[in-house]
């Protein structure tokens, strides 16, 4: 699974390479090529800028048998995922928006004061760190808007996930039974959301930073995600993933 | 034509001229005295002209320790050559070479030392030993190149400061002491025919002590803080050095009043009421004098207990943390000499604020605590049945997401403008 995984993304980068550097590029045609009227530069690329609150289904694992340690030692509330994503916008269909791969990287943790097994209060912490990355294939339909003026993309996305984590206290990375708390968790990753066109507010505006930095569009959206980190091709792992909702800013160039 | 009046001051009378001759005889003695005097000390001057006293490798004079053996100084410029309270308190002595040129037989060499400004060339300010302006510090050898070694507390004996601690150091704010290395010709009453100096920054004295402090329970650790010192303002302190009682046999503080300790929600005020407060612990003051039992973990509240130790009576307590900064106001101390700390066994360790010149200011009260098994995240999942761990991808205390997303986000910028350039040189292409 993990080899495929590999050698598949080593296939991609190398076209991607093989396509980037070919002297004769209007032989494939990628991307969104710039146009005179309307006055628009190329559009190959978006970049996510993301905020989501973050809650990881550690005591979902049926192997805990109802027992809840994530819950007992960091409680029930969310902490904040900051995240960024890219995806290369590689193809454009015709008359319903990109599509093309996009990859992901976040961070998250949580720690907390614990107290002694007869329950004085402790000076040590006990930390859950999560990393999660994901590899996505992203169709925006942005017909709405460049067809017709309607600042509404709702995109899709779907691909695998990649949580790396690592347990700690004070002490440092955390041993329980001869095992350290580190390793990571395969999962797959869905989502779904909408981006509202800022450029309408001021397209004049949108006109002229096109022009001087080559950003195409700036959107705010709003995605709910499935990121299931509960380990495929895995027997033991720790289940990090979450379902949630994400947003923040996008930009596309 | 001059009048008489005028002539008779130019032309004196006779009986006026033996009182001049003997002016001009009396003028000519003084004179030949004067040349006669300048003439002997212009040849002692000689004599001693080709003698010199020189220390060599001023910058940089080795240390060594109470055993004479060498050590590693401090790698902070500013207080590597000085003195502070941990070269005094382990007996450092500073070895001076010294090449020594046109001595002769009868010559005296002697080495001074002073807190100040006075010179101790001029013999007034070299009565003896006693004096408490110079002090005689050792004497060296006369050949042409040789080395003397010269106690550090003998140098620190030079401020005149008697009152000592248990090592035998004496408190000194910063100051400079100034060694005199010098060559006496005639006697050691004279003022020195040849001599060199050598300025050593002196600076014994740490900083105020460390207020607030608990001692929570750790995991084979104990924690100990204080009240934060913030910017330390005027104060020299750049951090805090934890300090621990090797041998862990603390003596429970008893009689200096007690005082309450609260876990939570307790309202700690002894004196509101005889009642004890909930969530509160009576215990002996901080400061209180030894004399009571081996505190037990029972009596020992979550901030820890104040107690004592000969160990700390005597300034003898292993330094077991540190940190650097006045921002940071816990240490975790989990070994004393290299050895894990035990959960269970009660420990004494205290805090002291550390300064620019490696000084170790005044030792809080100690605080008497035991480490405790506490709650784990990661204990708590694989008791419950969790199986996931023991991986090896992440190793540090973070990964590089930062530097990670800046690669891609260059990266991405890198090839974007690849394409772009690209594309106009295709337009204008397509325009020709």
């Amino acid at each position: 699974m993990k080899r495929s995984l590999v050698v598949q993304t080593t296939g991609a980068l190398a076209a991607a390479a093989l396509i980037l550097t070919a002297s004769d590029a209007s032989a494939v045609e990628l991307g969104t090529p710039a146009t005179e009227h309307p006055f628009r530069t190329a559009q190959n690329f978006a970049l996510e800028i993301r905020v989501s609150p973050y809650y990881p289904q550690v005591d979902d694992d049926p192997k805990l048998n109802g027992a809840k340690p994530f819950e007992n030692n960091f409680g029930n509330k969310a902490r904040v995922l900051l995240s960024l994503e890219l995806d290369w916008q590689t193809f454009r269909i015709p008359h319903l928006g990109t599509i093309g791969p996009g990859v992901g990287v976040g961070s998250v943790s949580m720690s907390r004061s614990v107290e002694t097994v007869t329950g004085r209060t402790s000076g040590d912490e006990t930390s859950l760190s999560i990393y999660p990355f994901w590899g996505v294939a992203v169709l925006r339909a942005d017909v709405l808007w460049r067809d017709y003026g309607f600042p509404l993309v709702p995109y899709a996305k779907g691909g695998l996930g990649l949580g790396i984590w690592r347990a700690s206290n004070s002490a440092g990375t955390a041993r329980q039974d001869g095992v350290s708390g580190k390793g990571k968790s395969w999962g797959t990753n869905f989502a779904l959301g909408v981006g509202f066109a800022l450029d309408a507010i001021d397209k004049g505006a949108s006109r002229n930073m096109d022009n001087a930095t080559g950003i195409n569009n700036t959107y705010v959206f709003l995605e709910a995600y499935w990121l299931t980190l509960d380990g495929i091709g895995q027997s033991k792992a720790l289940h990090v993933g979450t379902s949630t909702w994400s947003m923040g800013l996008a930009f596309e160039f | 034509m001059l009048s008489p009046q005028v002539r008779m001051p130019l032309c004196p009378s006779h009986p006026a001229r033996p009182a001049r001759v003997v002016r001009v005889i009396a003028s000519s003695l003084a004179l030949l005295s004067f040349l006669a005097v300048g003439l002997i000390a212009s040849h002692a001057h000689a004599q001693a002209a080709g003698l010199a006293v020189v220390v060599t490798n001023k910058d940089a004079l080795a240390r060594l320790d109470g055993n004479g053996g060498g050590i590693t100084k401090r790698t902070d410029a500013a207080s590597r050559e000085g003195v502070n309270l941990q070269d005094c308190r382990g007996d450092q002595s500073i070895n001076f070479p010294l090449t020594v040129t046109g001595f002769a037989p009868g010559d005296v060499a002697q080495i001074w030392a002073s807190n100040g400004a006075l010179d101790c060339t001029d013999p007034n300010n070299r009565p003896g030993v006693t004096s408490v302006h110079c002090f005689q510090v050792g004497t060296f050898s006369l050949v042409n190149t040789t080395q003397t070694t010269i106690k550090v507390k003998a140098l620190l004996a030079a401020t005149g400061i008697t009152t000592l601690d248990s090592f035998g150091c004496p408190a000194v704010d910063i100051s400079t002491i100034t060694v005199y290395f010098m060559v006496f010709r005639g006697g050691v009453a004279t003022a020195a025919a040849a001599k060199d100096t050598v300025p050593i920054k002196v600076d014994t004295q740490g900083p105020v002590g460390l207020t607030g402090i608990k001692a929570l329970p750790g995991d084979q650790a104990i924690t100990i803080s204080w009240d934060s010192v913030g910017e330390a303002g005027a104060q020299d302190i750049i951090g805090a050095q934890a300090l621990c009682d090797p041998t862990p046999a603390p003596s429970l503080a008893t009689d200096a009043g007690t005082t309450q300790v609260c876990t939570e929600a307790g309202d700690a005020d002894p004196d509101a009421s005889a009642t004890p407060e909930p969530n509160c612990t009576t215990v002996a003051r901080e400061g209180a004098a030894a004399g009571g039992p081996i505190p037990s973990t029972g009596q020992i509240p979550s901030n820890g207990l104040a107690c004592t130790t000969a160990t700390f009576a005597t300034s003898k307590a292993v330094g077991c943390g540190s940190v650097t900064g006045t921002t940071g106001n816990t240490i975790r101390i989990d070994t004393i000499n290299g050895q894990p700390l035990q959960n269970g066994t009660v420990y004494a360790v205290a805090v002291a604020g550390t300064d620019s010149f490696g000084n170790v200011g005044s030792v809080s009260s100690a605080t008497c605590q035991f480490p405790e098994a506490t709650s784990d995240f990661w204990r708590d999942y694989r008791n419950a049945g969790g199986q996931s761990g023991g991986g090896c991808a992440v190793e540090g205390p973070a990964v590089p997401i930062g530097s990670f997303s800046l690669m891609l986000v260059g990266g991405v910028a890198v090839l974007s403008t690849l394409r772009r350039a690209r594309a106009q040189k295709r337009a204008r292409r397509n325009d020709r």
